[in-house]
């Protein structure tokens, strides 16, 4: 998570960033589960706007990796390839995972 | 201002609506395309929009597309809210009808900023809105009482009249003429002339139903259109209306002033006539009468071979 980076798009204002962190640390596992169920229904239109609506979700905290690999699974889904779709939805879920270690870390810290 | 904020992701959903309620704004959320649209439909549609392009149901673009195709409304400023940045995404939401473009992740100060250039635009359109309502109340006023001036009344009445006969229902019109007002003018000067049918044209608003229409024909003479009718009701209202007005003297200038008023007065069912200069024509005859036999009185026009008619 780049913290900088978050704050900026907020103009410093940590409670902002503390609330979007909140939000993400309970929803996120909500938008993981639809990319999981998109995978296992074989719906890449699903799993397209799945992916596109956590990739908007980590943009708002800068957090890169999370952002790049949702962005490779809206990619994969637009192009129905299901099979790699399902792999990388794998590494999507070990980003998150690291994500909310890093947001806990932060918001613990401030 | 009201504005309206459509995103599925409840993270930018938050940051957006928090900065925006930070700054004085009302938020309505909406979670899906269709949610927005609804709400946009609405005739309480907030004046501001921010879409998501990608929601599940129905895009941003389908959603502006098709607030753009309603008629008649106030117009809503589109802010589309995306990570597709391409030149042809740009395009694409111009051409859908969008005002203007918001990149993901939002940045609090180009929100603050995209939303400046929007209430310019927005405070404009009231602007401008509010000038033709005062053209349009202008054209179709008197200037001196606010009531009804000559060309709007006679457009309600052609309205009014349609509508009656459409409904099969009685209309009645009212001739009201100030007696004697010339000498109020030679006595007392024209301004208290003026204060004079300013006071009458406000106690004849307090005097009809709250759905008749008082309009100034000209001079010192009114015109009350009284749809849905019975000729004994009009008959009671006219008489209401004249008591009421020489029960007491007019204040005006310090001047304690009396003033009466003569009243021709028909009906549609009475008449037969369903032609307004006719029916304008059996008023003025009915007020001639009034005038004739004494003043300060209510005449009733028979219509075709109507006793007005046989006095001229």
């Amino acid at each position: 998570m780049d913290v900088a980076g978050a704050m900026s798009l907020v103009a410093g204002d940590d409670q902002m960033l503390k609330e979007l962190c909140g939000l993400f640390l309970e929803q996120s596992p909500v938008m993981y589960a639809n990319i999981d169920q998109a995978i296992t229904a074989k719906d890449s239109q699903a799993l397209q706007r799945a992916a596109h609506t956590l990739k908007g979700a980590a943009g708002a905290l800068c957090a890169v990796r999370t952002i790049q690999v949702a962005q490779q699974l809206e990619l994969l889904a637009r192009d129905h390839d299901l099979e790699r779709a399902a792999a990388t939805s794998q590494v999507l879920h070990h980003e998150i995972m690291a994500l909310h270690a890093a947001i806990e870390n932060f918001v613990g810290v401030q | 201002v009201k504005i309206l904020v459509a995103d599925d992701d409840p993270i930018s959903r938050h940051a957006i609506s928090g900065f925006l309620r930070k700054w004085g704004h009302a938020v309505v959320p909406a979670v899906d395309g269709s949610e927005a649209l609804t709400i946009l439909q609405a005739d309480d549609a907030p004046s501001m929009a921010i879409l998501d392009w990608v929601m599940p149901g129905m895009d941003g673009i389908e959603v502006c597309k098709r607030v753009r195709a309603i008629p008649d409304r106030h117009y809503i400023y589109l802010i589309s809210f995306t990570s597709r940045n391409e030149k042809q995404d740009l395009l694409e939401a111009l051409e859908a009808g969008f005002d203007d473009f918001l990149a993901k992740p939002v940045d609090v100060r180009e929100l603050n900023a995209r939303l400046m250039v929007g209430r310019r635009i927005i405070e404009l359109q009231e602007k401008l809105l509010l000038a033709c309502q005062m053209m349009e109340f202008k054209a179709s006023h008197d200037p001196l009482t606010a009531v009804w001036n000559r060309a709007g009344i006679m457009e309600l009445l052609r309205a009014q009249l349609a509508k009656a006969e459409r409904n099969n229902t009685n209309l009645a019109l009212l001739m009201v003429d100030v007696d004697h007002f010339k000498a109020v003018n030679d006595t007392y000067g024209h301004p208290v002339g003026d204060q004079v049918l300013k006071y009458l044209a406000e106690a004849m608003t307090s005097s009809i139903r709250a759905y008749d229409w008082l309009g100034r024909h000209g001079g010192e003479e009114f015109l009350i259109i009284a749809p849905d009718c019975s000729p004994e009701g009009a008959l009671a209202l006219a008489e209401r209306l004249r008591a009421h007005i020489a029960a007491k003297p007019v204040i005006a200038d310090g001047h304690a002033i009396t003033v009466t008023v003569s009243i021709g007065l028909v009906t549609t069912e009475q008449t037969h006539l369903t032609n307004p200069e006719a029916l304008l024509g059996a008023a003025d005859v009915a007020l001639y009468l009034a005038k004739r036999n004494g003043r300060n009185r209510v005449e009733t026009g028979q219509g075709n071979g109507a006793a007005g008619q046989v006095a001229l």
